[in-house]
Protein backbone atom coordinates (compact mmCIF):
# COMPACT_ATOMS: atom_id res chain seq x y z
CA UNK A 1 0.00 0.00 0.00
CA UNK A 2 0.85 3.71 -0.94
CA UNK A 3 3.03 4.95 2.30
CA UNK A 4 0.73 8.26 1.98
CA UNK A 5 -1.95 6.44 2.49
CA UNK A 6 -0.16 4.14 5.37
CA UNK A 7 0.66 7.24 7.46
CA UNK A 8 -3.00 8.82 7.37
CA UNK A 9 -4.33 5.64 8.42
CA UNK A 10 -2.46 5.75 11.49
CA UNK A 11 -3.08 9.08 12.01
CA UNK A 12 -0.83 11.54 10.32
CA UNK A 13 -2.92 14.59 8.77
CA UNK A 14 -0.20 15.86 7.12
CA UNK A 15 -0.26 12.83 5.14
CA UNK A 16 -4.17 13.16 4.83
CA UNK A 17 -3.48 16.85 3.59
CA UNK A 18 -1.22 15.14 0.91
CA UNK A 19 -4.22 12.69 -0.13
CA UNK A 20 -7.21 15.50 -0.31
CA UNK A 21 -4.56 17.93 -2.59
CA UNK A 22 -3.39 14.95 -4.71
CA UNK A 23 -7.39 14.14 -5.42
CA UNK A 24 -9.74 17.20 -4.72
CA UNK A 25 -9.65 18.11 -8.50
CA UNK A 26 -11.45 14.90 -9.13
CA UNK A 27 -13.92 14.61 -6.14
CA UNK A 28 -15.43 18.17 -6.78
CA UNK A 29 -15.78 17.80 -10.21
CA UNK A 30 -18.08 14.73 -9.59
CA UNK A 31 -19.52 16.24 -7.08
CA UNK A 32 -20.45 19.10 -8.79
CA UNK A 33 -21.85 17.71 -12.11
CA UNK A 34 -24.12 15.06 -9.52
CA UNK A 35 -25.25 17.72 -7.78
CA UNK A 36 -25.19 20.79 -10.24
CA UNK A 37 -24.88 23.30 -8.16
CA UNK A 38 -20.94 24.73 -7.03
CA UNK A 39 -21.86 25.55 -3.54
CA UNK A 40 -23.38 22.42 -2.42
CA UNK A 41 -20.67 20.54 -4.03
CA UNK A 42 -17.77 22.47 -1.86
CA UNK A 43 -20.13 21.09 0.99
CA UNK A 44 -20.01 17.61 -0.10
CA UNK A 45 -16.47 17.51 -0.72
CA UNK A 46 -15.49 18.47 2.38
CA UNK A 47 -17.69 15.42 3.82
CA UNK A 48 -16.36 13.22 1.19
CA UNK A 49 -12.98 13.71 2.84
CA UNK A 50 -14.10 13.82 6.90
CA UNK A 51 -15.84 10.39 5.90
CA UNK A 52 -12.50 9.16 4.05
CA UNK A 53 -10.78 10.25 7.45
CA UNK A 54 -13.17 8.09 9.29
CA UNK A 55 -13.45 5.07 7.20
CA UNK A 56 -9.98 5.12 6.14
CA UNK A 57 -8.83 2.47 8.97
CA UNK A 58 -11.04 0.31 7.37
CA UNK A 59 -9.38 0.76 3.90
CA UNK A 60 -7.50 -2.67 3.03
CA UNK A 61 -5.92 -1.72 -0.19
CA UNK A 62 -7.41 -4.24 -2.22
CA UNK A 63 -8.15 -1.83 -4.78
CA UNK A 64 -6.09 2.09 -5.48
CA UNK A 65 -6.66 4.57 -2.80
CA UNK A 66 -8.12 6.81 -5.62
CA UNK A 67 -10.87 4.22 -6.80
CA UNK A 68 -11.89 3.76 -2.73
CA UNK A 69 -12.27 7.03 -2.63
CA UNK A 70 -14.53 7.60 -5.82
CA UNK A 71 -17.05 5.25 -4.58
CA UNK A 72 -17.18 6.91 -1.25
CA UNK A 73 -18.13 9.77 -2.65
CA UNK A 74 -20.36 8.57 -5.15
CA UNK A 75 -21.88 7.04 -1.60
CA UNK A 76 -22.17 10.28 -0.22
CA UNK A 77 -23.22 11.82 -2.50
CA UNK A 78 -26.22 9.44 -3.37
CA UNK A 79 -27.02 9.12 0.20
CA UNK A 80 -27.15 12.62 0.88
CA UNK A 81 -30.46 14.14 -0.71
CA UNK A 82 -30.64 17.46 0.53
CA UNK A 83 -29.66 18.88 -2.80
CA UNK A 84 -32.40 16.83 -4.38
CA UNK A 85 -34.77 18.13 -1.68
CA UNK A 86 -33.75 21.27 -2.85
CA UNK A 87 -34.42 20.58 -6.25
CA UNK A 88 -37.91 19.63 -5.75
CA UNK A 89 -38.53 22.35 -3.63
CA UNK A 90 -37.43 24.86 -6.24
CA UNK A 91 -39.73 22.50 -8.84
CA UNK A 92 -42.35 23.06 -6.27
CA UNK A 93 -42.00 27.16 -5.76
CA UNK A 94 -41.77 27.57 -9.66
CA UNK A 95 -45.20 28.71 -11.68
CA UNK A 96 -42.91 27.14 -14.58
CA UNK A 97 -42.11 23.41 -13.54
CA UNK A 98 -41.58 22.97 -17.24
CA UNK A 99 -39.10 24.86 -17.45
CA UNK A 100 -36.65 23.30 -14.64
CA UNK A 101 -37.87 19.81 -16.73
CA UNK A 102 -36.97 20.29 -20.41
CA UNK A 103 -33.88 22.37 -20.40
CA UNK A 104 -34.72 22.60 -24.28
CA UNK A 105 -37.33 25.11 -23.85
CA UNK A 106 -34.75 28.07 -22.81
CA UNK A 107 -31.70 26.48 -24.59
CA UNK A 108 -33.85 26.68 -28.02
CA UNK A 109 -34.08 30.67 -27.47
CA UNK A 110 -31.95 32.06 -30.34
CA UNK A 111 -28.08 33.30 -28.61
CA UNK A 112 -28.43 30.80 -25.75
CA UNK A 113 -25.96 27.61 -26.58
CA UNK A 114 -25.30 25.69 -23.08
CA UNK A 115 -21.94 24.46 -23.07
CA UNK A 116 -22.12 20.58 -22.23
CA UNK A 117 -21.04 21.33 -18.33
CA UNK A 118 -24.24 23.97 -17.28
CA UNK A 119 -26.77 21.48 -19.39
CA UNK A 120 -26.09 18.59 -16.85
CA UNK A 121 -26.59 20.95 -14.36
CA UNK A 122 -29.82 21.63 -15.60
CA UNK A 123 -31.04 17.78 -16.00
CA UNK A 124 -33.81 16.56 -13.33
CA UNK A 125 -31.47 15.06 -10.84
CA UNK A 126 -32.66 11.36 -11.56
CA UNK A 127 -31.38 11.57 -14.97
CA UNK A 128 -28.38 13.94 -14.41
CA UNK A 129 -26.96 11.20 -11.87
CA UNK A 130 -27.30 8.78 -14.30
CA UNK A 131 -25.67 10.40 -17.14
CA UNK A 132 -22.64 11.05 -14.86
CA UNK A 133 -22.05 8.14 -13.44
CA UNK A 134 -22.53 6.51 -16.92
CA UNK A 135 -21.50 8.68 -19.25
CA UNK A 136 -18.41 10.63 -17.96
CA UNK A 137 -17.97 8.42 -15.06
CA UNK A 138 -18.13 5.05 -16.50
CA UNK A 139 -20.29 3.10 -14.61
CA UNK A 140 -22.46 0.36 -15.78
CA UNK A 141 -26.15 0.16 -15.19
CA UNK A 142 -25.95 -2.39 -13.18
CA UNK A 143 -23.69 -0.94 -10.53
CA UNK A 144 -25.49 2.56 -10.78
CA UNK A 145 -28.62 0.26 -10.47
CA UNK A 146 -27.00 -1.30 -7.18
CA UNK A 147 -25.84 2.24 -6.46
CA UNK A 148 -29.28 3.71 -6.21
CA UNK A 149 -31.21 0.80 -5.28
CA UNK A 150 -33.08 0.88 -8.51
CA UNK A 151 -33.89 -1.25 -11.30
CA UNK A 152 -31.33 -1.68 -14.61
CA UNK A 153 -34.13 -0.77 -16.54
CA UNK A 154 -34.88 2.56 -14.66
CA UNK A 155 -30.97 3.41 -14.97
CA UNK A 156 -31.21 3.07 -18.70
CA UNK A 157 -34.56 4.61 -18.78
CA UNK A 158 -33.10 8.19 -17.13
CA UNK A 159 -29.91 7.85 -19.22
CA UNK A 160 -32.24 7.64 -22.07
CA UNK A 161 -34.26 10.50 -21.23
CA UNK A 162 -30.81 12.33 -19.86
CA UNK A 163 -28.83 12.06 -23.21
CA UNK A 164 -32.47 13.19 -24.68
CA UNK A 165 -32.61 16.55 -22.74
CA UNK A 166 -29.23 17.44 -23.19
CA UNK A 167 -29.08 16.94 -27.46
CA UNK A 168 -32.18 19.14 -27.25
CA UNK A 169 -30.50 21.55 -24.99
CA UNK A 170 -27.39 21.41 -27.16
CA UNK A 171 -29.30 22.06 -29.93
CA UNK A 172 -28.55 18.83 -32.33
CA UNK B 1 -36.65 -3.31 -37.89
CA UNK B 2 -38.69 -0.08 -37.11
CA UNK B 3 -36.85 3.35 -37.25
CA UNK B 4 -38.63 3.63 -33.60
CA UNK B 5 -37.57 0.10 -32.66
CA UNK B 6 -33.73 1.32 -33.54
CA UNK B 7 -33.91 4.29 -31.84
CA UNK B 8 -34.59 2.32 -28.69
CA UNK B 9 -31.56 0.12 -29.43
CA UNK B 10 -29.20 3.19 -29.84
CA UNK B 11 -27.97 3.77 -26.61
CA UNK B 12 -27.19 0.48 -26.19
CA UNK B 13 -25.73 0.09 -29.58
CA UNK B 14 -23.16 3.30 -29.39
CA UNK B 15 -22.19 1.47 -25.97
CA UNK B 16 -21.53 -2.03 -27.79
CA UNK B 17 -23.94 -3.45 -25.62
CA UNK B 18 -26.11 -5.29 -28.20
CA UNK B 19 -26.09 -8.71 -28.99
CA UNK B 20 -24.32 -9.35 -32.09
CA UNK B 21 -27.59 -10.18 -34.28
CA UNK B 22 -29.56 -7.23 -32.62
CA UNK B 23 -26.31 -5.35 -33.57
CA UNK B 24 -26.08 -6.50 -37.31
CA UNK B 25 -29.49 -5.32 -38.02
CA UNK B 26 -29.11 -1.87 -36.20
CA UNK B 27 -25.96 -1.31 -38.24
CA UNK B 28 -27.78 -2.26 -41.59
CA UNK B 29 -30.72 -0.19 -41.07
CA UNK B 30 -27.84 2.72 -40.40
CA UNK B 31 -26.84 2.09 -43.52
CA UNK B 32 -29.91 2.77 -45.37
CA UNK B 33 -31.51 5.02 -43.40
CA UNK B 34 -30.56 8.87 -43.09
CA UNK B 35 -32.57 9.70 -40.67
CA UNK B 36 -31.96 7.02 -37.84
CA UNK B 37 -27.66 7.57 -39.27
CA UNK B 38 -28.50 11.02 -38.10
CA UNK B 39 -29.32 10.58 -35.00
CA UNK B 40 -26.61 7.76 -34.15
CA UNK B 41 -24.05 10.70 -35.06
CA UNK B 42 -25.51 13.21 -32.48
CA UNK B 43 -25.56 10.51 -30.12
CA UNK B 44 -22.19 9.50 -31.19
CA UNK B 45 -21.09 13.57 -30.44
CA UNK B 46 -22.60 13.92 -26.95
CA UNK B 47 -20.56 11.19 -25.52
CA UNK B 48 -17.65 12.34 -27.04
CA UNK B 49 -18.20 15.29 -25.36
CA UNK B 50 -18.54 13.66 -22.05
CA UNK B 51 -16.09 11.74 -22.08
CA UNK B 52 -13.60 14.91 -22.79
CA UNK B 53 -14.65 16.54 -19.93
CA UNK B 54 -12.04 17.32 -17.27
CA UNK B 55 -11.69 14.56 -14.92
CA UNK B 56 -10.59 17.19 -12.38
CA UNK B 57 -12.13 20.52 -11.46
CA UNK B 58 -10.52 23.18 -9.06
CA UNK B 59 -12.81 24.14 -6.19
CA UNK B 60 -13.49 28.13 -6.12
CA UNK B 61 -11.19 27.89 -2.87
CA UNK B 62 -9.30 26.16 -0.55
CA UNK B 63 -11.74 23.32 1.15
CA UNK B 64 -8.66 21.96 3.30
CA UNK B 65 -9.18 25.05 5.59
CA UNK B 66 -12.55 23.92 6.56
CA UNK B 67 -11.74 20.03 6.08
CA UNK B 68 -9.02 20.13 8.64
CA UNK B 69 -11.17 21.26 12.15
CA UNK B 70 -13.06 18.35 11.50
CA UNK B 71 -10.94 15.66 11.09
CA UNK B 72 -10.80 13.78 14.70
CA UNK B 73 -7.72 12.19 16.00
CA UNK B 74 -7.19 8.90 14.73
CA UNK B 75 -7.74 7.10 17.96
CA UNK B 76 -10.92 8.53 19.29
CA UNK B 77 -12.17 7.49 15.81
CA UNK B 78 -14.90 4.09 16.60
CA UNK B 79 -12.59 1.28 15.08
CA UNK B 80 -14.17 0.08 12.20
CA UNK B 81 -14.79 -3.81 12.39
CA UNK B 82 -15.34 -4.31 8.49
CA UNK B 83 -14.68 -2.37 5.46
CA UNK B 84 -17.19 0.34 3.91
CA UNK B 85 -19.61 -1.77 1.93
CA UNK B 86 -17.56 0.82 -0.75
CA UNK B 87 -14.56 -1.17 -0.78
CA UNK B 88 -16.75 -4.31 -0.51
CA UNK B 89 -18.54 -3.29 -3.69
CA UNK B 90 -15.22 -3.03 -5.75
CA UNK B 91 -13.62 -6.19 -4.92
CA UNK B 92 -16.24 -8.68 -3.45
CA UNK B 93 -19.78 -9.78 -3.92
CA UNK B 94 -22.67 -7.35 -3.47
CA UNK B 95 -24.22 -6.09 -0.21
CA UNK B 96 -26.95 -8.16 0.50
CA UNK B 97 -29.87 -5.67 0.52
CA UNK B 98 -28.49 -2.22 -1.10
CA UNK B 99 -31.03 0.67 0.16
CA UNK B 100 -33.86 0.91 -1.85
CA UNK B 101 -34.25 4.29 -3.12
CA UNK B 102 -38.29 5.44 -1.43
CA UNK B 103 -35.39 4.83 2.20
CA UNK B 104 -33.71 7.94 0.82
CA UNK B 105 -36.56 9.78 -0.70
CA UNK B 106 -38.36 9.32 2.88
CA UNK B 107 -35.46 10.36 4.27
CA UNK B 108 -35.69 13.89 2.02
CA UNK B 109 -39.51 14.19 3.12
CA UNK B 110 -38.39 15.96 6.24
CA UNK B 111 -36.46 18.59 4.71
CA UNK B 112 -38.89 19.24 1.73
CA UNK B 113 -41.56 19.61 3.92
CA UNK B 114 -39.69 21.91 6.18
CA UNK B 115 -37.99 24.18 3.22
CA UNK B 116 -41.52 24.47 1.63
CA UNK B 117 -43.01 25.50 4.72
CA UNK B 118 -40.18 28.09 5.58
CA UNK B 119 -41.03 29.87 2.17
CA UNK B 120 -44.38 30.29 2.87
CA UNK B 121 -43.58 31.63 6.28
CA UNK B 122 -41.22 33.87 4.80
CA UNK B 123 -43.91 34.60 1.77
CA UNK B 124 -45.64 36.37 5.04
CA UNK B 125 -48.72 33.69 4.59
CA UNK B 126 -47.15 31.98 7.77
CA UNK B 127 -48.78 31.54 11.37
CA UNK B 128 -47.76 30.02 14.64
CA UNK B 129 -45.82 26.45 14.35
CA UNK B 130 -48.48 23.62 15.23
CA UNK B 131 -48.54 21.62 18.51
CA UNK B 132 -45.98 18.90 18.60
CA UNK B 133 -47.32 16.47 17.07
CA UNK B 134 -48.85 13.23 18.71
CA UNK B 135 -46.37 10.67 20.64
CA UNK B 136 -45.38 7.21 18.36
CA UNK B 137 -46.18 4.49 20.28
CA UNK B 138 -44.21 2.65 17.90
CA UNK B 139 -41.53 3.59 20.19
CA UNK B 140 -42.79 2.60 23.37
CA UNK B 141 -41.20 -0.32 24.95
CA UNK B 142 -44.17 -3.01 25.56
CA UNK B 143 -46.09 -3.68 22.04
CA UNK B 144 -49.51 -4.77 22.24
CA UNK B 145 -50.53 -8.25 21.63
CA UNK B 146 -49.08 -10.04 18.21
CA UNK B 147 -51.66 -10.62 15.29
CA UNK B 148 -50.70 -15.04 15.84
CA UNK B 149 -50.11 -14.86 19.60
CA UNK B 150 -46.24 -15.46 19.21
CA UNK B 151 -43.94 -12.82 19.37
CA UNK B 152 -45.19 -9.35 18.16
CA UNK B 153 -43.88 -7.86 15.01
CA UNK B 154 -42.77 -4.21 14.78
CA UNK B 155 -45.87 -3.94 12.39
CA UNK B 156 -48.54 -5.01 14.51
CA UNK B 157 -47.03 -3.18 17.65
CA UNK B 158 -47.49 -0.25 15.03
CA UNK B 159 -50.72 -0.58 14.40
CA UNK B 160 -52.43 1.55 16.89
CA UNK B 161 -50.15 4.31 16.33
CA UNK B 162 -51.21 3.80 12.78
CA UNK B 163 -55.04 4.38 13.75
CA UNK B 164 -54.04 7.56 15.64
CA UNK B 165 -52.40 8.88 12.81
CA UNK B 166 -54.75 7.69 10.42
CA UNK B 167 -57.54 9.26 12.67
CA UNK B 168 -55.74 13.00 12.72
CA UNK B 169 -55.49 13.04 9.01
CA UNK B 170 -59.21 12.07 8.66
CA UNK B 171 -59.50 15.49 10.39
CA UNK B 172 -57.39 17.33 8.93
CA UNK B 173 -58.39 16.59 5.34
CA UNK B 174 -61.96 18.14 4.87
CA UNK B 175 -60.43 21.24 6.67
CA UNK B 176 -57.42 21.22 4.26
CA UNK B 177 -59.88 20.98 0.85
CA UNK B 178 -62.13 23.86 2.63
CA UNK B 179 -59.74 26.17 2.67
CA UNK B 180 -57.63 25.10 -0.53
CA UNK B 181 -59.87 27.40 -2.84
CA UNK B 182 -58.46 30.61 -0.64
CA UNK B 183 -54.97 29.89 -0.97
CA UNK B 184 -52.69 31.29 -3.42
CA UNK B 185 -52.17 28.61 -6.02
CA UNK B 186 -48.78 28.34 -5.72
CA UNK B 187 -48.83 27.45 -1.86
CA UNK B 188 -51.83 25.21 -2.75
CA UNK B 189 -49.71 23.21 -5.21
CA UNK B 190 -46.84 23.55 -2.83
CA UNK B 191 -49.11 21.70 -0.44
CA UNK B 192 -50.42 19.11 -2.94
CA UNK B 193 -46.98 17.96 -3.99
CA UNK B 194 -45.76 17.77 -0.88
CA UNK B 195 -48.52 15.60 0.34
CA UNK B 196 -48.00 13.32 -2.79
CA UNK B 197 -44.37 12.41 -2.14
CA UNK B 198 -45.21 11.60 1.41
CA UNK B 199 -48.29 9.33 0.06
CA UNK B 200 -45.77 7.73 -1.95
CA UNK B 201 -43.42 7.01 0.72
CA UNK B 202 -46.03 5.87 2.96
CA UNK B 203 -47.63 3.74 0.66
CA UNK B 204 -44.08 2.33 -0.35
CA UNK B 205 -42.66 1.94 3.35
CA UNK B 206 -45.93 -0.05 4.25
CA UNK B 207 -45.51 -2.27 0.92
CA UNK B 208 -41.68 -3.15 2.35
CA UNK B 209 -43.00 -3.52 6.24
CA UNK B 210 -45.90 -5.84 5.06
CA UNK B 211 -42.56 -8.04 3.51
CA UNK B 212 -40.57 -7.95 6.28
CA UNK B 213 -42.93 -7.34 9.09
CA UNK B 214 -40.34 -6.77 11.91
CA UNK B 215 -38.18 -4.38 10.73
CA UNK B 216 -37.24 -1.42 13.18
CA UNK B 217 -35.95 0.39 10.53
CA UNK B 218 -38.94 0.70 8.31
CA UNK B 219 -41.41 0.81 10.94
CA UNK B 220 -39.51 3.94 11.37
CA UNK B 221 -39.29 4.94 7.74
CA UNK B 222 -43.20 4.35 8.00
CA UNK B 223 -43.59 6.44 10.79
CA UNK B 224 -41.48 9.40 9.73
CA UNK B 225 -43.79 9.43 7.18
CA UNK B 226 -47.12 9.56 8.86
CA UNK B 227 -45.38 12.06 11.29
CA UNK B 228 -44.31 14.04 8.18
CA UNK B 229 -48.00 13.78 6.75
CA UNK B 230 -49.46 15.22 9.60
CA UNK B 231 -47.24 17.86 9.90
CA UNK B 232 -47.75 19.18 6.72
CA UNK B 233 -51.89 19.15 7.02
CA UNK B 234 -51.45 20.69 10.49
CA UNK B 235 -49.56 23.60 8.85
CA UNK B 236 -51.34 23.79 5.90
CA UNK B 237 -54.71 24.34 7.63
CA UNK B 238 -53.80 26.74 10.15
CA UNK B 239 -51.93 29.08 7.18
ZN1 LIG C 1 -34.39 4.63 -39.63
Amino acid sequence: MDLTVRRAQQGDTAAFEQLYRDNVGRIYALCLRLSGDAGRAEELTQDVFVRAWEKLAGFQGRSAFSTWLHRLAVNVVLGDRRSESVRVHRVFATDQPEKYETPSARASDPGTAMDLERAIATLPPGARTVFVLHDVEGYKHEEIAEMQGSAVGTSKAQLHRARRLLREALGR
Amino acid sequence: MTHERILDLLDDFVGGDLPPRDERDVRRHLMGCEGCRAEEQSLRALLDQAAALSDEVAPGRDLWQAIAPRLQPRDSLPREAEDPAIEVRVIGPRPARPLPWWMLAAASIALVVTTSLMTLQLSGRGADPAPAPAPIAAQQAQPPAAASGGTPTALAAFRPAEQDFEKAIAELEPVLRTQRGRMAPQTAATIQANLRIIDQAIEESRAALAADPNSAELTRMLSDAYHSKLNVLRRAVSL
